[in-house]
């Protein structure tokens, strides 16, 4: 009784430690790891949204100006980071599905088909030896009365034959039927794999131009230090010279303050 | 100490077949692994004859009962038709033909059952496969609406930093303009490209239907070859009983009537009487 016990703690052990999968067939990244994900990028992206360092740009002071820019960049890049974990779950889903899709195989009743159909010609033949036998003894059945019984038994082996190379024959259209289906689904299948499979390198190459976007981003950030470097209000850079056409309009429309 | 060492191999048995499954589950899982974002190698598997073994035994079968009764027929041809030794043994060989049928007959029924239970499995997979599906449609389209929110975003940074330059005085494309719009043109092409790829992902999808559906088929088939099978079994014995009556009818052999039932006098007269007689 111990040793059951004993032999079921071990199980039940093995069974905590190492769970088995759920579903393996789905993917390899379980619904909720994406969902998790998808929620992580959504807060990245709230986050991400209550920052505006174009606005004011240069009408602000540069140290504001350029604290604004810094969180900006912090911001797109922990919000990339976490679209490149959610874009490559996804696609790696996706592309395993397609990856075990194409190594399934489908059964192909090919070599039975040819079995019974082998079947149906020896139940052919036997069914020719049969009425050959019946002819033979037509004629003494009319007379005879022992052949008139061995001719209905004859005739009921050969109802049995009859109905027996019946079977065989829908066996056989069976057969065929079921292998151009298996052909066919075969097709499907590699179909779908292969658009599923496409479908999952776009969607890993658009993972990879994470990395590009990010790379870009810090580009467009340091240009905007720059910008802020060199227009900003309380820049210690000159400003640039003569008059910009806005401030032109401006001029026209505003008339000059008398020096008195 | 035979006990212990049983318990041993036990555990060590239990753990090494749950860390086997622990890692077919981790395989490919791991965190340098989920970096790696290249589309798995797809190996494509077309049609295979899975139960060749099945197929093979009941065809062995077939050939050993085409035999057999080729050689009843021969036996009969040519045997000697008042011996009674000859007659019995021909009542033999027409019961042996009969248990080589039936044993091909289970042969055959057991890869139809094998088929039916692929085919069957195959259906339940692609069923029970559809939720899945649906959830990815919506993890793309969750993408799409990412990149055109992104899209969107930059287009309203774009805009408010052409409108700080202008206020500003600054002419000239500036650098920081250039940036922008080549992240917008890269979130064009993305939007693109997952628009392409839920159309990819639909075709694959109506592709697994039509799958489905002939996997439905297949299931049905197989089950019309298994009642098909059953069907034949009563036949096959109506043709052997009817080659043995006709034997019956060649030596004239009188079939015996089936032996009364026992008398229930006879059964409880002991008892009445004591068992005294």
């Amino acid at each position: 009784m111990i040793h059951h016990l004993l032999l079921l703690l071990i199980c039940v052990l093995a069974g905590i430690t190492f769970p088995a999968p759920a579903q393996t067939k789905v993917g390899i990244a379980p619904p909720r790891d994406v969902d998790r994900s998808a929620r992580k990028v959504e807060q990245s992206w709230k986050a991400l949204l209550n920052v505006k360092p174009e606005q004011n740009l240069l009408n602000r002071p540069a140290s504001e100006a350029l604290g604004e820019i810094d969180k900006s960049e912090r911001m797109v890049q922990v919000y990339l980071s976490q679209k490149k974990i959610y874009y490559s779950l996804i696609s790696r889903s996706i592309g395993a599905y397609a990856a075990g899709l194409a190594a399934e195989t489908d059964e192909d009743p090919g070599a039975a088909r040819k079995s019974v159909g082998e079947a149906l010609d020896h139940v052919v033949q036997r069914e020719q030896s049969l009425r050959k036998q019946m002819a033979a003894i037509e004629e003494k059945a009319a007379t005879d009365p022992r052949s008139a019984l061995v001719r209905s038994v004859l005739r009921s082996q050969l109802q049995a034959l009859e109905k027996i190379q019946a079977e065989t024959r829908k066996q056989l259209t069976a057969l065929d039927s079921a292998s151009q289906q298996s052909h066919e689904a075969a097709r499907q299948r590699i179909a779908a794999a292969a658009a599923l499979g496409q479908c999952a390198e776009i969607l890993a190459r658009i993972t990879e131009t994470i990395d590009l976007e990010g790379e870009d981003w810090a580009h467009y950030h340091g240009q905007l230090r720059s910008l802020v470097k060199t227009y900003s209000v309380n820049s210690q850079l000159s400003p640039p010279p003569g008059k910009t056409a806005l401030q032109e309009e401006l001029d026209a429309l505003i008339p000059p303050k008398d020096p008195k | 100490m035979n006990r212990l060492l049983k318990y041993i191999f036990t555990t060590v048995a239990a753990l090494c077949f749950a860390f086997s499954l622990t890692a077919q589950q981790t395989e490919g899982s791991g965190p340098a692994d989920s970096q790696k974002n290249n589309a798995p190698e797809v190996r494509v598997a077309p049609t295979s004859d899975l139960y060749t073994d099945e197929v093979r035994k009941a065809r062995q079968l077939h050939s050993q009962w085409n035999g057999l009764d080729d050689e009843l027929d021969q036996a009969r041809n040519g045997a000697l038709l008042t011996d009674p030794a000859i007659y019995k043994r021909l009542r033999a060989q027409i019961d042996t033909v009969l248990a080589s049928k039936r044993v091909e007959i289970d042969a055959w029924r057991e890869y139809y059952q094998k088929s039916a239970d692929y085919w069957q499995s195959t259906l339940k997979s692609l069923q029970s496969g559809q939720p899945a599906r649906n959830t990815e449609r919506q993890d793309i389209n969750n993408m799409l609406i990412v990149e055109k929110r992104d899209r969107d975003d930059l287009q309203r940074r774009l805009t408010d930093l052409v409108k700080t330059l202008a206020e500003k005085g600054v002419t000239g494309e500036q650098p920081a303009v250039t940036d922008l719009k080549k992240l917008f043109a890269l979130k064009e092409d993305n939007v693109a490209k997952l628009d392409q790829a839920l159309h990819l992902f639909d075709s694959g999808v109506q592709h697994l239907d039509k799958r489905r559906e002939l996997a439905r088929s297949r299931s049905l088939e197989t089950r019309q070859l298994l009642r098909s099978v059953d069907v034949e079994r009563p036949l096959w014995e109506a043709l052997y009983s009817g080659k043995a009556h006709r034997l019956d009818l060649d030596f004239d052999v009188t079939i015996p009537k089936p032996e009364p039932p026992p008398n229930w006098r006879d059964k409880i007269t002991p008892r009445v009487t004591g068992g005294t007689q």
